[in-house]
């Protein structure tokens, strides 16, 4: 194979948050912990408008299953007080044997011995009527979707393509004290009005953006010298901030020579890149070593895993030889979806995980190959471990396994993407014997007729 | 030769050559580019070819579908009434689950072969667009005679098929439904499809070379929707749509010089691939410069049954008609590549009607340069 390694190597460090000095776009989960999108965007509702662009309003800190994690309001800091009787439904997220502290991640010890994680020194907990990664006091994220049952075996919603859920149980309020241990958004952050935090998927990290939603980047040096390592015309374009604008939390102002007041991030100056061109766009990365996207906290990324970018489809995670990695999908048919222009559908966790390590392949099967973890590999961030049949295991991203494909020759190739087989049955009464077919019986019913196909895996 | 050269560059090189003293001689090879801007199944429908009648729209098949899975006529004359007073949907849920699995309901796009045959009409002219494919000639079994070439014996069981459907009847100018709908959603969400033929000179026949290729970019349009002239397209370096063909151009036609296979890939908004084996091309090269005609070939009838059948209730209501009447007819008519295992023939013969328009097509493959 031919790999070409340039551009990979500057998003490793972009992506891995493997950053010199001082905790900039520092990993956000230590070992263990792992991260769920909430609501919606875990994947059970095939409605249109959600399929194409389920928004990402909330990610949980959850545990390995995928369980979300809770604190306590009357928990003083280092210490949990939920025991006894309080702990019969609300349990501690244990920490394993060898877990230290990791940033704003601590293990405190509980009464019984028991050594349990904390963030931001609050104690964290899971609660026991929990039953799908994406719930919130016991409400699964499958009551969004059609009739089908849920973690615990009973049924839930009930609309079609999960339009509207008919019958379904009215959610149960959570519990007074107890508070979701969101990763995103983050309430607790001083951040000014004139910026933002919120997730750039392509830079795998939660960034600063500015008013306009467009992704910020940090310069290192000093920006009333930045013209010195910018080369005309620079598409680094300094963040200037109101006259009247104050310091707020890690934001500082930084004057410039130009009598221009610019944002800083701990200490950094905040740009924006001119070939951006929407909200979300990371195009800046990787292109200059001064500057790097601005990273409040970065996803974690197993060893070797990467950004690549695509000459269509933007970035896509990529192994650690460079190949391209994919995710096995259910198609969705909605019309005038732009699917192959668009980056094809959002992950759909759920989708993903009852698709699992069994990809139901029925064309070049001999082609795709398991993403291998190895032996030892532990939960984190999006990233999870299925054990595969033969005893293997397989990294699993956003609940989907992932896989390379032979037909990639060089970074960046995405030869296998969008390849489809059909869900539909070519003699009658075989249906329940097909794996294809099994697919959609459990996890994306459909009205029309289905298919599973491989899709890039974006980050 | 540079990547992007077009008839302008070129007159322009002999003009200068011919200025300068240079021969200008006949191995400077000519190329054009195009876009394809116009794409669907190459229709002659006319009166008088579905004796049987046309297929009923979907309403009134919906009551004979009714009626065979053995409800009452007096149940299906309430269901019908609920249904058209919108007091009930139960009709049209009955239709969305009318697959029986072990005497279950079950979904009936994903099952079709779960479906009582409806038994829809195929079409019984004698027209139709394409090619001797299975080089039979006027002997082939429900082959048609080419309304253009006359030619007998003409593969092209897709008209067959589909051709008592009103969503896929039409001719080359009144352009049928279902694949007016397909291009018009495709046009803007898809990759466009690009066309390279070069010739020695194209007022002369002679050797050619056609090459399709997807772009990186959709086809771009005026704002009354019309294919814009001239719009430059990257070449998708993906190999799974590059073709390389060698033709030949006779009075201003082009054909392949063998058959071959095409492979294009698309959105599966309407099929994720078209590919046609065994392929035969018929293309004019027109006064405007474009190339505009046919392209034959079989064609795996599961590409076109998912094209129909992905959309479910919705397709079928608004444009395709009855699902599972399609499947059957697609298997019933299906002429090509048999399975080596079952003999089932697992392609259908299809002739595709194309028109272009030109455009600049530069390298998409530009990372190392980026």
């Amino acid at each position: 194979m031919r790999f070409a390694h340039g551009f990979s190597a500057a998003m490793v460090l972009a992506a891995s948050g493997a950053l010199a000095k001082d905790d900039l776009g520092a990993i956000a989960t230590p070992p263990g912990i792992t991260l769920q999108v909430m609501g919606k965007a875990q994947g059970y509702d095939l409605s249109k408008q959600t399929a194409a662009m389920n928004p990402r309003e909330q990610i949980a800190f959850t545990d390995p299953r995928g369980m979300t994690l809770y604190t306590y309001a009357n928990d003083p800091s280092g210490k949990a007080t939920c025991v006894e009787a309080c702990a019969k439904e609300w349990l501690p997220a244990v920490a394993p044997r060898g877990a230290k502290t990791f940033g704003a991640w601590s293990v405190i010890a509980r009464p019984d011995g028991v050594r349990q994680w904390a963030y931001g020194g609050k104690a964290l907990y899971t609660f026991i009527k929990d039953v799908d990664p994406g719930s919130i006091g016991g409400n699964s994220p499958a009551r969004f979707g059609a009739r089908r049952k849920n973690g615990a075996g009973e049924y839930v919603g009930g609309g079609v393509r999960g339009a509207a859920a008919r019958g379904a149980a009215p959610d149960v309020p959570l519990a007074a004290d107890w508070k979701v241990a969101f990763a995103y958004p983050l309430n607790d952050m001083a951040v000014p009005a004139a910026l933002s935090v919120k997730e750039v998927a392509d830079a795998a990290a939660l960034a600063v953006v500015d008013y306009r939603g467009y992704t910020l980047y940090a310069f290192d040096g000093d920006p009333a010298k930045d013209a010195k390592v910018c080369a005309k015309p620079c598409p680094w374009i300094p963040v200037a901030a109101a006259q009247l604008a104050e310091p707020t939390g890690d934001f500082s102002l930084v004057a410039r020579g130009d009598g221009i007041k610019q944002w800083a991030y701990k200490g950094r100056g905040l740009y924006s890149y001119a070939h951006d061109l929407a909200p979300d766009d990371a195009n800046g990365m990787g292109v200059d070593k001064h500057w790097r996207v601005a990273a409040v906290a970065s996803f974690f990324m197993p060893k070797g895993v990467h950004l690549e970018r695509t000459l269509s489809q933007g970035v896509v995670l990529a192994a650690a030889g460079g190949q391209t990695l994919y995710r096995r999908d259910g198609y969705i048919f909605q019309s005038g979806g732009g699917h192959s222009l668009r980056r094809g559908q959002q992950a759909r966790p759920a989708v993903g995980r009852d698709i699992g390590t069994n990809a139901r392949c029925a064309t070049d099967c001999d082609k795709w190959h398991p993403l291998a973890a190895p032996k030892d590999a532990v939960a984190q961030g999006f990233w999870t471990v299925a054990a595969r049949a033969d005893g293997s295991k397989q990294w699993v991203y956003q609940g989907y396994a992932l896989w390379t494909y032979d037909g990639d020759t060089r970074a960046g190739d995405i030869n296998g993407n969008d390849a489809m087989d059909y869900g539909f049955a070519n003699q009658p009464n075989v249906v329940s014997a097909t794996p294809l077919q099994k697919a959609f019986d459990t996890g994306t019913p459909m009205d029309g007729l289905p298919a599973l196909y491989w899709a890039i895996a974006v980050p | 030769m540079p990547a992007a050269v077009r008839l302008p560059f070129v007159t322009g090189l002999v003009l200068f050559g011919a200025l300068v003293g240079y021969p200008g001689d006949a191995s400077a090879k000519e190329t054009r580019t195009y876009v394809i801007s116009w794409f669907s199944q190459a229709t002659y429908s006319q009166d008088g070819d579905c004796p049987g009648g046309q297929n009923p729209e979907i309403n009134q098949q919906y009551l004979k579908n009714l009626a065979a899975l053995g409800l009452s006529p007096a149940k299906i004359e309430e269901l019908a009434r609920k249904q058209e007073d919108g007091e009930t949907t139960e009709l049209r849920d009955l239709m969305n689950g009318r697959a029986r699995i072990d005497g279950q309901p079950a979904n009936p796009f994903m099952n079709p072969a779960a479906v009582a045959d409806p038994k829809l009409n195929s079409l019984e002219g004698k027209y139709a667009y394409g090619f001797n494919l299975d080089g039979k000639g006027a002997a082939s079994p429900g082959g048609f005679e080419d309304p253009e070439t006359h030619e007998k014996g003409v593969n092209h069981a897709l008209m067959r098929a589909l051709g008592c459907t009103h969503g896929f009847r039409g001719t080359l100018t009144g352009r049928p439904t279902y694949w007016a709908w397909g291009w018009g959603q495709l046009k803007d969400s898809q990759p466009a499809w690009l066309m390279t033929v070069t010739a020695e000179d194209f007022a002369k026949d002679g050797e050619v070379t056609i090459v399709f290729d997807r772009a990186l970019e959709h086809m771009r349009s005026n704002v009354d929707g019309s294919p814009r002239h001239d719009a430059t397209y990257r070449r998708d370096p993906d190999p799974r749509s590059h073709n390389e063909f060698r033709g030949l151009l006779k009075a201003g036609e082009i054909s392949l010089a063998a058959p071959a296979t095409l492979r294009l890939m698309q959105n599966p908004l309407v099929a994720p691939e078209v590919t046609l084996t065994n392929a035969r091309f018929r293309l004019k090269v027109t006064p405007e410069k474009t190339v505009t005609g046919f392209i034959g070939g079989y064609q795996p009838w599961s590409d076109l049954y998912f094209a129909f059948a992905a959309g479910g209730p919705t397709m079928e209501i608004c444009i395709v008609g009855d699902i599972p009447g399609l499947y059957y007819l697609l298997k019933r008519h299906a002429d090509g590549e048999p399975d080596p295992k079952t003999g089932e023939n697992t392609a259908i013969s299809a002739t595709y009607y194309i028109e272009t328009t030109p455009a600049f097509i530069v390298p998409g493959d530009n990372r190392r340069t980026q």
